[in-house]
């Protein structure tokens, strides 16, 4: 898939561009909204950095992970919007889902669609750089390698990320939801 | 995206290492998470499209004047100049210089044409080569000139990196480095130290070759770097993590960076001496009214709010 992308890439074939646009954008703005939480900063930061990869596909080498270029691109204006932000007010809508969550913690027969909603709930209450691991690898399907290029870390280090998100959440469902446990 | 990705190979590694009922039970947990796959809301992506669409109309729909461009070396390069000019009059990009700047209280992040990697410290500028220049000196894509200070991390390439300050030339071909080039009548100098990879470092006589972890520093009015010195990188470039860092400075210089990471007004009155030497390190949370505070007391001054900023007095 991907040497083809860069292919069109490189011939400026819109078409091309358009559909490795659809197929990555919805979790772009996902990714970019685990840094600044409102939708239309993080659609504006995917934007942005899908234009910047439209601008470079001429100069881009023939090893570089379009995915992998994408995300560190996104991450890095995201990261940026955050600075411009007030700090405080990051922290407070971090607050906010930490609060929101012992309300949903309440009942005890819950369905898939709550269950759901809890593992929502619990992948926002995530340490960030496990929160990012874990969407990357879980939900983007990137490699190992390619999350460790995104995030600055070696992929050492992703997996560490990776396998504590798994444990905060099995302690999570261990407490709230064990029956999904025990298969 | 309908295919949800398995469990990855890593992982799978270290849960083999694991109490069986662990390991099984964080197997259970990655297939549970498939249920928490955002919804993917196809009207959001068409929107997406339509506004990106719009926004490259001109160079997706005109892909020859990018061709013009890259095929620049087959014309003149005048012919090439003009040519490029007049592709991209329209949008008035041919002339322009690329240029970022992080004001006073800022960090400014920038990813370059070529992949490469710029934090630019509060008050500092980098400038780039317009279009048109590139076009005439293709070899020089890869030239910056930087006012203050930038922490670099280069992707490899064919030409080299160049970063140019006021009296000083900073050469790589793919590497992380810092350049420190702020002039504050205190400390006027290129510094640059390198977090990794091999950097030349040239004042306008002599160059030398710096390493991992090694410093060498142009001053104004000097045309050879010194010396290079081993020095503790991760403190020199904490200032990326908003800490608030200083290694044997003077208190002019302390100020001026204060100024600049806090975008405040520093007033100095009465008998202060600005070239005593100072050392601190504050982490990212800290305010500049306690780093104010602290440094007046370590030097025996006094300190004020004022509308912009702080003043300090010392004995009058």
């Amino acid at each position: 898939m991907a040497a083809g992308i860069k292919g069109s890439l490189r011939d400026s074939d819109i078409a091309g561009f358009e559909s490795f646009y659809r197929e990555s954008y919805a979790g772009l703005v996902k990714f970019a909204s685990t840094f600044v939480r409102d939708t239309a900063v993080a659609q504006d930061v995917v934007q942005e950095s899908f234009a910047r990869l439209w601008q470079r596909r001429s100069t881009l080498g023939p090893t570089e992970s379009m995915r992998a270029y994408l995300y560190k691109s996104v991450r890095n204006r995201a990261l940026n919007a955050v600075r411009d932000q007030n700090l405080r007010s990051v922290r407070q809508s971090e607050y906010a889902v930490d609060t929101g969550q012992t309300v949903v913690a309440a009942t005890d027969e819950v369905d898939a669609k709550q269950l759901n909603e809890r593992l929502q709930a619990w992948i926002e209450m995530l340490p960030t750089r496990q929160r990012e691991a874990l969407l990357l690898s879980r939900f983007e399907g990137l490699s190992h390698a390619e999350i460790a290029d995104v995030m600055g870390v070696s992929p050492r280090t992703v997996n560490n990320h990776l396998v504590g998100a798994l444990k905060f959440i099995r302690n999570k469902i261990a407490a709230f939801e064990p029956r999904h446990l025990a298969v | 995206m309908s295919q949800l990705p398995e469990i990855p190979q890593e992982v799978e590694q270290h849960l083999a290492s694991l109490d069986p009922d662990e390991s099984r039970e964080l197997r259970a947990v990655w297939s549970l998470l498939g249920a928490a796959q955002p919804v993917v809301d196809q009207g959001v992506i068409e929107a997406g499209w339509q506004d990106f669409r719009s926004r490259v109309a001109e160079t997706a729909e005109s892909p020859t004047g990018l061709r013009l461009v890259v095929s620049a070396t087959r014309l003149t390069r005048w012919a090439a100049v003009a040519a490029a000019i007049l592709v991209v009059v329209g949008s008035g990009l041919a002339l322009r210089t690329p240029v970022y700047t992080a004001a006073p209280g800022e960090q400014v992040a920038v990813d370059l044409r070529d992949g490469s990697q710029v934090v630019l410290n509060a008050g500092s500028r980098l400038q780039g080569l317009s279009l048109a220049q590139r076009v005439v000196n293709p070899e020089r894509a890869r030239e910056y000139v930087l006012d203050g200070e930038g922490f670099f991390d280069v992707e490899k390439g064919t030409s080299p990196f160049v970063v140019s300050t006021f009296n000083a030339r900073v050469e790589v071909l793919g590497t992380r480095f810092d350049v420190r080039a702020y002039r504050d009548g205190f400390t006027n100098a290129t510094e640059v130290v390198v977090e990794e990879g091999v950097v030349e470092l040239g004042g306008s006589s002599r160059s030398v070759e710096l390493t991992q972890g090694m410093s060498s520093v142009v001053p104004q009015g000097s045309t050879v770097p010194s010396v290079p010195v081993a020095v503790d990188v991760e403190r020199v470039v904490s200032w990326k993590a908003k800490s608030f860092s200083i290694l044997d400075r003077p208190l002019g210089t302390v100020f001026a960076e204060l100024e600049r990471r806090f975008g405040v007004e520093i007033r100095v009155r009465g008998e202060v001496n600005l070239e005593a030497r100072k050392t601190l390190y504050y982490s990212a949370d800290r305010s500049i009214e306690s780093i104010v505070s602290d440094l007046a007391q370590s030097a025996g001054l006094t300190y004020r709010p004022i509308l912009n900023g702080f003043e300090v007095s010392g004995a009058r």
